[in-house]
């Protein structure tokens, strides 16, 4: 980021956030006066009812002082309303006769009397639980203050997003090439695709640096004929000190467009996730021969399973069909997943709209990250897939909390419609902002089995793979999007607060993933970061040892599980390269990642599954903890084998131990 | 879940739709032959009042047999000769007369060919009506008016715990042995220890009332908290002389039948009402006549809820009084 832009969204930012806070103080004032009188209202409600049995009572002849039960039924009313902290029957002098919950101090009562003749002077005292009205209005705070955040966050891609394209990208653009000429920058700009003032005044300047790069390069062929090496040694000095013929390796323009229909698609695919199990559970039935929390798991394994398998092969058939229709073909399918999942009243109906969902998630995922492909050169790819990683990663941020809210507040159908929107939205975006024609560049194969056997030959290779690839997504799907949820959801927490802890998981990723990919610049710190990621990921799934029922302990061991991923992530796709460049029969580097994104989504697809099948066998804490040490123990044999290759240097047999590059 | 109740609820009302055109078309109504054992009853009312809002017309031929099973041979004459669409019957000896046992040889002293639903029949299996209550495999299907004895028992728990459950009955009347048998085996799932005795019989081999005042006072004396009066026949005739035993000895009575709290002085039964056995039976006959449905597929069946009644003097004189949100459903019978 820039300068402008770096000044826009902290101005843009905290505008929001005077705006929201002001908002959120008037929301929260407002439930504050609107809800006593409704539990006032309701207490009243519930005292008559309680006083009307007790005029019955008297009626058919129990005497006031001999009734039976009367205070389990009290208790029983206060159990079941929550607002409600005791209610009280009262004699003629105000004595309590029998009563029902803890009476406190500082409670407001409301008093009914008992009604008939006989009773003139009995009454019912119910008794407002002021905790109540407190714990609504903290949790609409907590809910306005995730909602500042994700606006934030949305702002600032809004803002990534506008910058690069149209009159903004173009203004950006001479801003950008003024500052760097101010600082003796010479350098070369990507082009600005802009008409207008300010893509002429672009324009002009690249053409004179353009005039500038090629002098030099004119005069340097020229003194290399001549062999003059003084002069060229000059020359080298000047065009070293203003970088006279490099290249600006900006974010490419039109890689950018992808960012936005693809944040808002993966965005209503996040919305759902602290729910889904919840949901799938609601509609599952018995099937003979599987625990209920496996029924429950087979929707989201179809999901996770179409979108592994699909991938590989949809590379070519989106290049095929062009990525853009790819795109819209894609979002407009998850449309109608959605929207269908939204109306499922069956595990199967749910099942199959789940399916046509995950058909469209993989199109845009494969059509999106082709797009980026597609759009930049080997020196840009990494700028370019930064922005394809940052779009996934926020909308993972901010859309498990705002799909708790929304499922909250509105019903599990209902933001299932929403995240229907949101991919019609997305469809929307893509016709807008998508270029219709990006030259596609040299396309990757699909990989075939001969990939997959010689990558899997080289035993370090192997075991990155199996061992820490495979366990890494496994975990995160079956305890961090599986297990927490259904738990969560049984020890009676609700939705809203569901989603907020899978917040942590995602924040942690973006706030450390960057940190730990530059620690990792050499193999051997890489091995290391795996393996302990591993090792922290897994074994903080022995938190559980301690509470389950506790949220913090469950948000601990997912900042764990975050951290640990957040250290092993860019390392261990790093060191697929690096040993896919050392197998003994070479294999593309475009196949190697192929099978090492095949290999780790088996992981995604296997997570479900297996946490349903071990939760019915073993209950909550055990099942975490069985798969936490399963990673634990994947990643220690990984670091193991790691070593014991090198020490015994299988160099011999071609799956040779690199020197340390840096 | 909701959603598909409302689909339920939808295919339900075009059935009722479509079956309303069906006698819409019919010209004459549906001939209805109901033989009645001791006058009308609100199964009457209830059976009436179903067919009647749902548009069924019908031709009602009412006879009654005053308890004399005598006049049962005349009247399967007389139904002979009319071939009603339907025979309705009440009780077991009327049922049992016109149908006859399913195992004996079927012969013209019963109707074999016409529909035949009952109502109150409390064991149409023990009285050898039918072979199965899901697939009654004659002409005969209908309701059953017995609440099961475990939620009686779940009932008079709920008005008042029990560790001792006392029971009188006739060891001659199969019906009560087999309910004694049940109680025996509830007794670990449930909780209690069964006190039993038994009405002893005459020289005749006939049950007699002689002591049985000792019999509930053993009962009590064994820590029995309730005494269960189970529907046994020769029990019904002697409440008079047991009721005032119990109460005697603060022991509280729970009775099975409608008579047992009504006349008998029990203090709580839990029963069905003769008015929604009515319309039970009634719904079989809808099955029968506008579905064209054959009687031996239609499943004899008992309903699922039941009504508790309370009789607030007798408990006002045991001092024993109902949890008081039992008010919100029971009925009570005060004086």
């Amino acid at each position: 980021m820039n300068r402008v832009q770096v000044r826009l969204s902290v101005a843009l930012v905290a505008v929001l956030l005077a705006a929201l806070t002001a908002l959120s103080l008037r929301a929260s004032g407002r439930a504050e006066t609107l809800l006593l009188p409704e539990i006032t209202v309701k207490a009243e409600t519930v005292g008559r009812s309680v006083a009307g049995l007790v005029d019955r009572a008297l009626e058919v002849g129990i005497p006031v002082d001999r009734m039976v039960g009367v205070d389990a039924y009290l208790q029983g009313i206060v159990d079941a309303h929550p607002d409600l902290a005791a209610i009280t029957v009262r004699g003629a002098g105000g004595d309590a006769l029998y009563a029902g919950g803890v009476a406190r101090p500082d409670m407001a009562w409301v008093d009914v009397p008992v009604p008939g003749e006989a009773a003139t002077a009995l009454s019912v005292s119910v008794g407002l639980d002021p905790a109540f009205a407190r714990e609504i209005v903290y949790k609409l705070w907590i809910d306005l203050a995730i909602v500042m955040v994700v606006t934030a966050l949305v702002a600032l891609e809004l803002v990534y997003i506008s910058f690069g394209v149209g009159r903004y990208g173009a203004i950006e653009g001479v801003e950008q090439r003024l500052s760097a000429v101010k600082h003796g920058d010479l350098r070369l700009h990507p082009p600005v695709e802009s008409t207008g003032v300010f893509g002429d005044a672009a324009r002009r300047i690249d053409a004179r640096l353009q005039a500038l790069a090629d002098k030099v390069r004119a005069l340097r062929a020229d003194l290399a004929a001549r062999a003059d090496g003084v002069r060229q040694a000059a020359l080298d000095a000047v065009a070293g000190r203003y970088r006279l013929g490099e290249s600006v390796g900006g974010s490419p323009l039109s890689a950018i467009s992808i960012r936005a229909p693809l944040f808002v698609f993966m965005f209503a695919e996040e919305l759902t996730r602290p729910f889904l199990p919840i949901y799938i559970q609601g509609l599952s039935a018995p099937i003979a021969g599987l625990s209920p929390a496996v029924v429950t798991s087979l929707p989201m394994v179809v999901f996770l399973a179409i979108v592994a398998l699909a991938q590989p092969v949809l590379g070519t058939v989106t290049e095929r069909a062009g990525r853009r229709r790819s795109l819209m073909t894609g979002a407009a399918l998850g449309a109608a997943g959605y929207v269908a999942t939204g109306f499922a009243y069956d595990l199967l109906g749910l099942t199959i709209a789940r399916a046509l969902t995950a058909i469209g998630f993989a199109l845009v995922f494969v059509a999106a990250q082709g797009f980026v492909i597609d759009a930049t050169d080997t020196r840009q790819r990494a700028r370019g897939m930064a922005v394809f990683i940052g779009a996934i990663l926020v909308a993972g941020l901010c859309g498990p909390p705002i799909g708790g809210i929304l499922a909250e507040r509105l019903g599990m159908a209902t933001t299932f419609l929403i995240a229907g929107g949101f991919a019609v939205a997305s469809l929307l975006l893509t016709a807008i902002a998508l270029p219709r024609t990006v030259a596609p560049a040299k396309h990757a194969a699909m990989i075939g089995w001969r990939d997959l056997s010689r990558s899997l030959s080289s035993v370090r290779l192997a075991t990155l793979l199996f061992l820490c690839a495979l366990p890494a997504k496994l975990v995160l799907f079956s305890v961090g999007f599986f297990l927490v949820p259904l738990h969560m959801e049984a020890t009676g927490h609700d939705q809203a607060a569901i989603g907020r802890l899978l917040m942590i998981y995602p924040l942690a990723m973006v706030v450390l993933v960057p940190v730990f990919a530059s620690l990792a610049d050499r193999d051997d710190r890489r091995v290391l970061l795996v393996a302990s990621g591993g090792l922290l990921a897994g074994l903080g799934t022995l938190l559980v040892l301690g509470d389950p029922e506790n949220v913090f302990v469950l948000a601990a061991m997912l900042l764990l599980l975050g951290l640990g991923q957040a250290m092993s992530i860019a390392p261990q796709s790093a060191l697929v390269g690096a040993f896919g460049k050392k197998l003994a029969t070479p294999v593309s580097e475009g196949a190697v990642y192929g099978v090492f994104r095949l290999i780790e989504r088996s992981g995604s697809a296997l997570g479900p599954v297996l946490g349903g099948l071990l939760l019915g066998l073993y209950g909550f804490s055990t099942a975490v903890m069985l798969i936490g040490l399963a990673v634990a123990l994947g990643a220690a044999l990984f670091g193991l084998t790691v070593m014991a290759v090198r020490r015994t240097g299988e160099a011999a047999s071609g799956d040779g131990l690199e020197k340390d590059t840096p | 879940m909701r959603r598909r109740h409302v689909l339920a609820l939808t295919a339900g009302g075009a059935g009722t739709l479509a079956a309303g055109r069906l006698w819409a078309r019919r010209d004459e109504p549906f001939r209805i032959y109901r033989i009645t054992y001791r006058g009308r009853t609100a199964v009457e009312e209830g059976f009436d009042d179903y067919l009647a809002a749902n548009g069924v017309p019908v031709v009602m031929t009412e006879r009654d047999i005053g308890r004399d099973t005598t006049l049962l041979p005349g009247l399967i004459d007389e139904i002979r000769e009319v071939r009603p669409d339907l025979v309705v019957t009440w009780g077991t000896p009327v049922t049992l007369g016109v149908a006859g046992r399913h195992d004996e040889a079927h012969d013209d002293r019963h109707i074999t060919d016409i529909p035949i639903v009952f109502a109150l029949v409390s064991a149409p299996l023990r009285s050898a009506i039918v072979p199965s209550l899901e697939r009654p495999q004659r002409n005969v299907t209908g309701a059953v008016h017995v609440v099961p004895t475990e939620t009686q028992l779940r009932a008079m728990a709920s008005y008042r715990p029990f560790s001792h459950l006392g029971v009188l009955y006739t060891p001659t009347e199969p019906n009560s042995v087999t309910i004694v048998e049940e109680l025996a085996e509830l007794q670990p799932r449930l909780g209690y220890t069964l006190v039993q005795r038994r009405i002893p019989l005459g020289p005749d081999g006939m049950p007699t009332a002689d002591g049985i005042e000792e019999l509930v006072a053993e009962i009590r004396a064994e820590g029995a908290e309730w005494l269960y009066l189970l529907p046994d026949t020769f029990l019904g005739t002697v409440y008079d002389r047991v009721v005032p035993a119990a109460l005697a000895v603060d022991l509280p009575t729970f009775g099975a039948v409608e008579l047992a709290v009504r006349r008998g002085g029990a203090l709580v039964a839990l029963v069905s009402r003769y008015y929604s056995v009515g319309q039970l039976a009634a719904s079989k006959a809808l099955q029968i006549l506008a579905q064209g449905r054959n009687p031996g597929d239609i499943p004899i069946e008992t309903l699922s809820r039941f009504s508790l009644i309370i009789n607030m003097a007798l408990a006002r004189e045991l001092e024993l009084y109902p949890p008081i949100d039992m008010l919100n459903y029971a009925e009570v019978v005060t004086g």
